[in-house]
């Protein structure tokens, strides 16, 4: 080692042993930095949980009893074909309908700019009604991929939700919720005609103050078309599951009751609609699932109806109280 | 509205009674905003229906100071928010309240607060009123400072989340000492020209799980130190954070633990500068709602180790960091020619180079079914993974004569926008390269008038091709200012998409007062953070900011 090089190593260390001296016995000395130092080692060791097993075991679901009446729970998911992020929530929706069976009334709502078509992604999934749900509950606005869950949360700020956490919302509901109110559908459907006639009994099981509406929608269940992901590209034949198509209501429905309603209150609503000659929707060679209408695609569809809190005002106003599906063509 | 009306009664009384009071108040003073634009709709470049067609975002601040107590509160509204921003901001409210008595030993404050731990690594609630971000914690914080060089800080609370606050509950505390300050005035040590600061820091978390799959912890951990050396011109600076299993929607529910380190070291001396900086972050997003994303409830921040530009051009792919993973690196370089010298001339020339470079770090995803820990993915080597981001640029300031100035930029830059726009593994895009050229060049024709001109242009073959951007701004007195501006994507490669977007703005600026209007058109634009996206939609029309303080 060269003797300059020596020399400098030397006083370096000098200095440095010098210095580490100085702050060790100047720690020694005093308590503030003493106790200061102690605060700091006892709150990383008592503020930490440190996780061995991250998975819980499998929640087993036991089957509804057909003689009661349960409170279902509408699970909206607000996506849109080049939202690279959406398909994992569209995954969850699946797994919460395997979870919980006919207790989930699943929805996709495809909806704002992710979901406007554009080149290799041209499948309109879009709808007037889900344009409307999306722009007033901003959904998009907050950003993709979110969703509701029975529409719960304050109305006048957001009742926007991660995917992640509908599954513990959807379990809350299904484990603590009565049902107020039940939901009945009758459908008849002529394939001919394409004419759908929907009967809508609703039954208040008890007094219940404020305004209620119902609305009706149908719904289009693994239609093949394009979807951007963030793992895997542009999935081609990607299954667009559960997609808010049209409203048969109006966007927010019919009035069930505007003041109230008494126990076993019956309410009858009838519709009738048409499905349109291009519906499901005109099939091309690039959407390959979209085909032209046929049974299969009778099959897929179905009508989703739900009953929501209409009381201006309320603090629980828009939110779902009731829900249920029928396929149109079993 | 009933707390609204109460502190609106505290504040009439406290100004009515400001002139009688005033010889032992010591001040009141605060500002206000407020920002508004009418929105047409232009389906050429995209700008939607705006159904209220007017959107606006207000604030006003009040604080009142007497002696060592202080307080003040901040009212604001959106009727609605202004389009780009998180619709979550509804309504109206004072989020921000505070009271705060210090005096030598002891600083507490009850209500909001900012403060920050070293980088921000491991804490920093601020707020950055032009993007709506504000994490402002909601709680108590108390600031001890036993002796001359130590100081201790603890604090508790819950973080603003727009009109509510974060469910999380964070537990902070950070010791900052000054080594040589806690010397005797008189002693060697206190007077060396080498000062040395040692900091260490802790915040906890806790907020409790409802997850139906996962044993989230609901206490999570963050911790590190930090040291700071400076001597003359020189310093060096550097922290290390660590952090324990924190499963997040922004990390995908991994519970790896996460680490970060940051070295900044410069070096200044009369007309030369010098700085290098590295980082290294590996899982290291922390929010006081591991189910929030995008801008809500960040409990630490974590430096883009790139150059603050402000030309649009050089601006148009920005980089923020990436908190699963990135090694990042800047280096800058200054130096200031003399008056007199060759290239400096009669009135010196300053030049900067400034270089940062951005990449992934080197990671492996571990399969499903070993994932056991969901851990997701593990470090195979302390060395780059994917290449994110670069900018290399120079810069030249030259005074050409008593009324002319200039400043010259050429920024080479690199920018994959799978990774920073979209967050995709995918590589659907093209990494971007743009070469910009910027020059700017301001007259001033008298003592209080000026005309600036400023042009430039990025070439680019991907993304959305070459831009040109020209710029005219004219002070016909100090005060009042006159600009037009014109961006033009002429290199888009679809011919019907190369728009000129047209920007005029008036600005009137009267002592604390400013005005300022403009009217044009805005480009579109893709907003992503932690596997979340917004569109900022593309909009035309008429803003005007008003903003005075006092």
């Amino acid at each position: 080692m060269p003797y300059s090089t020596r020399i400098r190593w030397y006083i370096t260390n000098r200095i440095n042993q010098f210095l580490i001296k100085k702050i060790r016995n100047f720690i020694q000395m005093n308590q503030h930095i003493k106790i200061s130092f102690l605060f700091l080692m006892i709150a990383f060791f008592t503020g930490c949980d440190y996780v061995i097993t991250p998975l819980k075991p499998t929640t087993v679901v036991t089957s509804p009893d057909s003689n009661k009446v349960y409170k279902n729970v509408l699970v909206e998911d607000y996506t849109g074909s080049t939202c690279v992020n959406c398909p994992p929530a569209g995954a969850e929706l699946d797994s919460l309908v395997a979870t919980y069976g006919s207790r989930i009334i699943p929805l996709s709502v495809n909806a704002g700019n992710f979901a406007t078509p554009v080149p290799t992604y041209s499948l309109n999934l879009q709808s007037a009604v889900g344009d409307a749900y999306d722009a007033f509950f901003q959904m998009s606005a907050t950003g993709n991929p979110c969703g509701m869950v029975n529409r719960k949360g304050n109305p006048f700020s957001s009742k926007y939700l991660l995917y992640t956490l509908w599954a513990g919302v959807a379990q809350d509901i299904i484990q603590n919720d009565t049902a107020f109110i039940k939901l009945t559908l009758t459908t008849t459907f002529d394939t001919t005609t394409k004419a759908l006639n929907i009967t809508a009994t609703s039954t208040f099981l008890k007094s219940l103050s404020g305004a209620y509406n119902l609305v009706v929608l149908l719904t289009q269940d693994s239609i093949i078309g394009p979807q951007k992901s963030g793992t895997a590209g542009e999935i081609a034949n990607y299954q667009h599951r559960f997609v808010l198509r049209d409203a048969i209501t109006g966007t927010w429905g019919d009035a069930l009751v505007t003041a109230g309603s008494n126990t076993n209150q019956v309410i009858t609503k009838t519709y009738n609609y048409t499905l349109s000659s291009s519906y499901p929707a005109a099939g091309t060679t690039t959407n390959p699932g979209n085909k032209p209408a046929s049974l299969t695609n009778f099959k897929r569809c179905a009508i989703v109806a739900y009953i929501y809190n209409a009381t201006s005002g309320s603090t629980g106003q828009y939110e779902v109280m009731q829900a249920q599906q029928k396929k149109i063509y079993p | 509205m009933k707390k609204l009306l109460f502190c609106l009664g505290v504040l009439l009384y406290s100004t009515s009674s400001y002139s009688q009071l005033k010889d032992i108040v010591e001040s009141i003073h605060g500002n206000f905003q407020i920002d508004a634009q009418y929105y047409n709709k232009d389906t050429s470049i995209g700008a939607p229906i705006v159904p209220q067609k007017v959107l606006s975002n207000g604030f006003g601040n009040i604080n009142y100071i007497r002696g060592g107590f202080s307080a003040g509160i901040r009212y604001e509204s959106y009727n609605p928010v202004m389009q780009g921003f998180d619709p979550r901001y509804q309504g109206s409210g004072i989020p921000y309240r505070y009271a705060r008595y210090k005096n030598a030993k002891l600083d507490i404050t009850a209500g909001n607060f900012y403060d920050q731990f070293g980088s921000g690594m491991i804490l920093r609630v601020y707020e950055e009123r032009g993007l709506l971000y504000d994490n402002t914690m909601d709680g108590f914080r108390a600031i001890y400072t036993p002796l001359r060089g130590l100081t201790i800080k603890a604090m508790i609370g819950h973080q603003r989340t727009f009109f509510t606050t974060s469910p999380g509950v964070v537990r902070a505390g950070d010791i900052d000492l000054s080594f040589n300050e806690l010397f005797d005035t008189s002693s060697k040590i206190a007077s060396m020209k080498t000062r040395i600061t040692l900091g260490g820091s802790f915040v906890s978390k806790y907020q409790a799980s409802q997850s139906t799959t996962l044993n989230e912890p609901e206490n999570v951990g963050c911790g590190g130190g930090r040291v700071t050396i400076t001597r003359g011109g020189f310093s060096i600076f550097s922290e290390y954070a660590y952090k324990i299993n924190d499963p997040s929607y922004v990390n995908k529910y991994s519970y790896k633990d996460g680490q970060g380190a940051y070295i900044t070291t410069s070096y200044a001396t009369n007309g030369f500068s010098v700085m290098l900086a590295g980082k290294y972050v590996d899982n290291m997003g922390f929010r006081s709602d591991r189910d929030q994303t995008l801008n809500a409830a960040m409990i630490n921040y974590m430096p883009a180790l790139t150059k603050y530009h402000t030309y649009l051009m050089a601006t148009f792919y920005p980089y923020a960091t990436q908190p699963n993973g990135e090694m990042a690196a800047q280096g800058e370089i200054q130096y200031k020619f003399k008056k007199g010298s060759p290239l400096g001339g009669k009135y010196g020339m300053e030049v900067a180079g400034n270089g940062s470079l951005a990449y992934g770090i080197d990671s492996v995803n571990i399969a499903p079914q070993n994932d056991t820990r969901q851990y997701h993915y593990v470090v195979k080597s302390f060395s780059p993974g994917q290449k994110y981001f670069h900018d290399f640029n120079i810069e030249v300031f030259k005074k050409f004569s008593k009324k002319v100035k200039g400043t010259f930029l050429y920024s080479n830059q690199f920018y994959n926008k799978n990774i920073i726009v979209e967050n995709s593994a995918v590589n659907e895009y093209a990494n971007i390269k743009t070469n910009i050229f910027v020059a700017d060049v301001t007259l001033k024709y008298k003592p209080t008038s000026s005309i600036r001109f400023e042009g430039e242009t990025m070439f680019t073959k991907q993304d959305k091709g070459s831009w040109a951007v020209g710029m005219v701004e004219w002070w016909p007195v100090s005060n009042f200012y006159l600009a037009v501006l014109d961006q033009y994507n002429y290199g888009n490669a679809d011919p019907t998409k190369r728009f000129h977007y047209y920007l005029v703005n008036i600005g009137f600026i009267r002592d604390a007062m400013r005005i300022t209007m403009s009217y044009g058109k805005q480009r579109q634009g893709i907003f992503c953070v932690g596997g979340v996206c917004r569109t900022v939609p593309a909009s035309d029309g008429i803003s005007l900011t008003v903003s005075t303080s006092f």
